[in-house]
């Protein structure tokens, strides 16, 4: 690949999104995964853009489905994680906790509730 | 299940723009989402607003992906190429070929921005020039817009017409129509759903009372369908009716401002009264607050018209119908259906009619107008030769900006034959290079909307009453349209000429050549200097045009008025007729005296004085008058036409209208004393040729003694000065109350002396209003204002032509001097002076100006006679003009082939073959 740039926040939310659910690894539920748990709205385009360029990348690969009448006759894709969007993944962690290590006393807020 | 199925416009703009790959799910998904979860929970116009949102939002996401994407890349010439030929082939199935125009089209898109951002000087020069050209196209387009091409403001404009009046055999003069006549028409025409009049011969004001203070307002009288025929219902209220067009009528129409000022918008207003010139009025109706004058009259009061035969009681403010008292005006609106033609054939048997049963009036006849026409009068004629004036602007834009694109073909020839070579067809190139043109343009055009409104703006502010309808110039989106479809239509102009040059390639040549190649330059050599000519060509065509403007302008301002307007201000005073009655004339004369004697006691002030209509304020009054002796003379009553004008005793003085022969009016020339009167030299030398007109007699309004010439004073710029004949305010005092514009000369600057005029005034009568103060230069510029529009745009615009015409010739020479620096350097090593490579290079330049200057002056003298009605006692072949222009460019463009010359000269033959 030659790709050393790291992952950008939404493609990280999309790979992550991807493994979170088992299965029907289509758009509209790798998009429903993303707003339940980041609790807002994320545009469509947004999210067929970056599976695009995630698969260019070779992060991701993706498969068609059956045709489906409520589709109009038409498919669905199916994504799965390819060995090296999990090494991307593991690099950005990798690199943001190196990023955070010590800095926890600077920025962690104080939890008014304790420990969760 | 029908209405489950998402819509198929949607559907379809998707399935033919979105890539290939992702066509198939992502429609799929959307349909899904919108038969399973949004359809059966909501209404289907919010389903289909859903649809549509998303749809379109997903439409934007992937354009500004891939545009985004691709430019990001490294630029290889090579990889767009094999890129291209891979598109090509897919291009060759027809399945694919509906999917790939959006695909290809921003293909094209991205490798315009992406080679136009890689030359950044380029795209600053080609988008400012443009931006000028469609900057002004469109500001002076929103001008001819609105005041020309936007239909008038009223129901059905174009039944609207004016009918104008005029004896046979002066056709194309206007004259104003007898009540008898009006009525005549009015009852049997059948052409007309309705005829209407109104009285604009003199603008009426009335001094409005309203609580301790007064103020003017305008008045117009009107007959009752006046409303009707513009069809402008009253918002309140209701129309007036054929029983209000009588002497004792006190129904009035007013303005929605009038309503706001006096009544704060009271609907209660309705049935109320006005007090105007101490007499009650009642409010009948409110007129809606968008209705607007035709004639761009700021009226506030609409007054039916005195329309029954014969003469008003005595002191009614109204004028006499019979059938040779002409004092009114006509607008009609045809029955629907009824041409100019038929309707003008109706009026001619009419007024034939007529005659015949008024054998002792010369015949007259009365020509139908269309409205709008009538409206815009010759105002249309200079927006469309300044509309024209631009479009050349524009022209010569465009050819420099093609001039540029080929400077740039011949430096990316190399990429364009590798692209070529690698199997690009000729009309994908140009295709390409269009693509780019036009963006260029349409950045040009976007840039140049906002130089428009700016330019408007100016326009504006310039002298907005130098042009009727000012208040419908706007910028809307017609005025868009407008830049967007020039921006288009230039890229594509620009584009073509070079784009087709650019890719007439020989493709082995190209490659072999190594960087800066000769032959390119001389291939493009020949277009260049063509293009170069007819810069240089259209900039004088629009040189000459400014210099008999400009000519024509300083012919005018330097014309002798008459009078000398300087340190002068002047304000309108109206006493009403109701205060101060005719039949009083004493009254109204000590009113007059005391009121000047106290304005000439005000410190500063020199000599005041007043008179019934300013000069340059256009023709007024215009009566008929009998000369004693000759018409004696010839036995039987010669009839010639004067304007009339009512002086005082000081008037002459204050305005520094020198007495040539005779005296001045005097206090002796009383209303009991014998009547007098005074001429102008036009009259003497017109109608007194070796007599003394001092002693002579002239009819007007009775006999008068003829007892002082005065030198002649215009009535406007561009006006034959007309017969005029004085009369002195105190004879005339008893005759009609006429309102009287003051003139008040001081010693030092005169525009503080309001209030001192107004508190004089006070002192006087409270209730008598200062109307329409200002100053006499302001008064002499209005009647300016016109040249000077038309002459300081058509100086603009020809000045942008010939600093774009130079900027042609300077770039021609600078790129053919930085194409031959090898050979240059090889004549300067060979021993060539300095000054012999400098002269080479001007003459090249010199010789496409040359034969620029000589076409350019060949069109002017054909071109200029469409100016013939804008220029003043100037041929518009004058050959010292078109001398000078051509002196002028010539000296201006050889100082600009200098330049790059000298910069040749300089070579230095080392720095060349290190370089090798």
């Amino acid at each position: 690949m030659g790709n050393t740039s790291i992952l950008g926040e939404f493609e990280q939310l999309i790979l992550l999104a991807i493994l979170r659910i088992s299965g029907e690894t289509h758009t509209a539920a790798i998009r429903q995964e993303i707003m339940d748990q980041i609790g807002r709205k994320v545009s469509r385009g947004a999210v067929y853009t970056t599976l695009d360029r995630l698969e260019n990348k070779g992060l991701l690969s993706s498969v068609m489905g059956e045709p489906r009448p409520v589709r109009s006759g038409r498919a669905r894709r199916y994504y799965a994680v390819e060995p090296d969007g999990l090494e991307a993944l593991n690099e950005a962690r990798e690199v943001m906790e190196k990023m955070w290590t010590g800095l926890e006393p600077l920025i962690m807020r104080p939890e008014p509730g304790g420990i969760e | 299940m029908s209405n489950a199925t998402p819509p198929y416009v949607l559907t379809f703009l998707l399935r033919h723009t979105l890539p290939r790959i992702e066509r198939e799910r992502v429609i799929g998904d959307l349909s899904e989402e919108y038969r399973l979860y949004i359809r059966p929970l909501q209404s289907r116009f919010r389903a289909w607003i859903w649809y549509w949102k998303e749809g379109l939002s997903l439409l934007m996401a992937y354009t500004i992906s891939r545009l985004r994407r691709n430019g990001r890349r490294e630029v290889s010439i090579v990889l767009d190429a094999r890129r291209f030929r891979r598109i090509n082939k897919r291009l060759d199935h027809d399945d694919d070929r509906k999917g790939n125009i959006m695909e290809a089209l921003i293909q094209d898109i991205r490798f315009a921005l992406r080679s136009l951002r890689r030359d950044p000087k380029f795209l600053l020069a080609a988008g400012l020039t443009l931006a000028i050209g469609i900057g002004a196209n469109t500001a002076i387009f929103s001008v001819l817009n609105g005041v020309v091409l936007k239909p008038l403001p009223y129901e059905e404009p174009g039944q609207l017409v004016k009918l104008d009046w005029n004896p046979v055999g002066e056709d194309g003069t206007h004259h104003f129509m007898t009540g008898m006549d009006f009525i005549d028409l009015r009852e049997r025409s059948e052409s007309f759903a309705s005829i209407s009049a109104y009285y604009d011969y003199r603008e009426w004001g009335m001094d409005l009372t309203a609580g301790d203070g007064a103020r003017r307002v305008i008045i117009m009288p009107i007959s009752s369908d006046y409303c009707r025929t513009l069809g402008v219902d009253p918002v309140i209220g209701q129309h007036l009716s054929h029983d209000d067009e009588t002497a004792e009528n006190r129904n009035i129409l007013i303005s929605h401002r009038l309503w706001q000022e006096e009544f704060a918008g009271d609907p209660g207003a309705l049935g109320s009264s006005l007090r105007l010139d101490n007499e009650d009025f009642m409010v009948t109706g409110i007129l809606p607050a968008d209705f607007r004058e035709p004639f761009d009259r700021d009226v506030d009061v609409w007054l039916p018209l005195f329309l029954q035969p014969g003469a008003p009681p005595e002191g009614s403010r109204f004028s006499q119908n019979s059938r040779d008292n002409y004092y009114l005006s006509l607008i009609g609106r045809l029955r629907p259906g009824v041409t100019l033609d038929t309707a003008q054939s109706e009026l001619n048997s009419l007024v034939a009619g007529i005659d015949e049963v008024n054998p002792d009036r010369d015949p007259w006849r009365t020509t139908v107008i269309p409205l709008d026409a009538a409206v815009v009068g010759r105002s249309s004629s200079m927006l469309y030769l300044l509309l024209a004036a631009v479009a050349l602007v524009l022209l010569i834009a465009c050819v420099n900006v093609a001039n540029l694109s080929l400077v740039r073909g011949t430096s990316r020839e190399r990429e364009l034959a590798i692209r070529s070579a690698l199997g690009s067809g000729r009309a994908r190139l140009i295709r390409q290079l269009l693509t780019e043109s036009v963006i260029i343009s349409v950045i040009g055009g976007l840039a140049g909307l906002f130089l428009a409104w700016g330019g408007v703006r100016f326009l504006l502010m310039i002298r907005p009453d130098a042009i009727p309808r000012v208040d419908s110039i706007s910028f809307d989106l017609p005025i868009f349209l407008y830049a967007m479809g020039i921006s288009l239509i230039t890229g594509v102009f620009f584009g073509v000429i070079s784009a087709f040059r650019s890719t007439r390639l020989d493709i082995e040549r190209s490659l072999q050549e190594t960087g800066r190649s000769s032959s390119a330059g001389a291939r493009h050599r020949q277009l260049r200097g063509i293009l170069v000519i007819s810069q240089v060509g259209l900039a004088i065509i629009l040189l000459v045009g400014a210099a008999l403007l400009l000519q024509t302008f300083y012919r005018l301002n330097r014309l002798d008025l008459g009078f000398d307007p300087e340190q002068t201000v002047t304000f309108e005073l109206n006493l009403p007729a109701a205060t101060y009655p005719v039949v009083e004339p004493a009254r109204r004369l000590e009113f007059s005296r005391e009121f000047l004697r106290r304005l000439e006691s005000i410190p500063g002030v020199q000599h005041a004085g007043a008179v019934s209509r300013l000069p340059v304020t256009g023709q007024y009054h215009s009566w008929g008058y009998v000369i004693r002796h000759e018409s004696e003379a010839a036995g039987e009553t010669i009839w010639h036409l004067a304007n009339i004008r009512i002086a005082t005793e000081g008037y002459f003085e204050t305005l520094g209208i020198d007495l040539l022969a005779g005296r001045e009016f005097s206090s002796a020339d009383l209303f009991d004393a014998p009547p007098v009167a005074m001429v102008n030299q036009a009259m003497v030398d017109r109608h007194f040729q070796g007599v003394d007109p001092i002693g002579q007699q002239i009819f007007e309004g009775g006999w008068r003694e003829i007892v002082g010439v005065v030198e002649d004073v215009r009535i406007g710029y561009r006006d034959e000065i007309p017969d005029r004949i004085y009369m002195p305010y105190e004879q005339w005092v008893r005759d009609r109350p006429w309102v009287m514009s003051h003139v008040i000369t001081g010693d030092g600057p005169v525009e503080g002396l309001i209030e001192a005029i107004r508190r004089e005034l006070a002192d006087i009568d409270q209730n008598l209003v200062i109307f329409n103060f200002t100053t006499m230069d302001r008064i002499v510029g209005q009647a300016i204002a016109r040249e000077r529009f038309a002459m300081v745009l058509m100086l603009a615009f020809a000045c942008s032509a010939f600093i774009l015409a130079l900027v042609g010739i300077y770039g021609v020479l600078s790129y053919s001097v930085s194409q031959r620096y090898r050979e240059i350097g090889i004549r300067i090593a060979l021993g060539a002076g300095s000054g012999k490579i400098r002269s080479s290079i001007i003459r090249e330049g010199m010789i496409l100006t040359t034969i620029g200057i000589i076409i350019g002056l060949g069109a002017a003298f054909f071109l200029t006679t469409l100016m013939s009605s804008l220029v003043y006692e100037i041929e518009v072949t004058d050959p010292v003009t078109f001398l000078m222009v051509a002196v002028t460019l010539s000296i201006v463009s050889w100082v600009t082939c200098f330049i790059p010359a000298r910069r040749a000269a300089r070579t230095d033959p080392m720095e060349i073959m290190r370089t090798e």
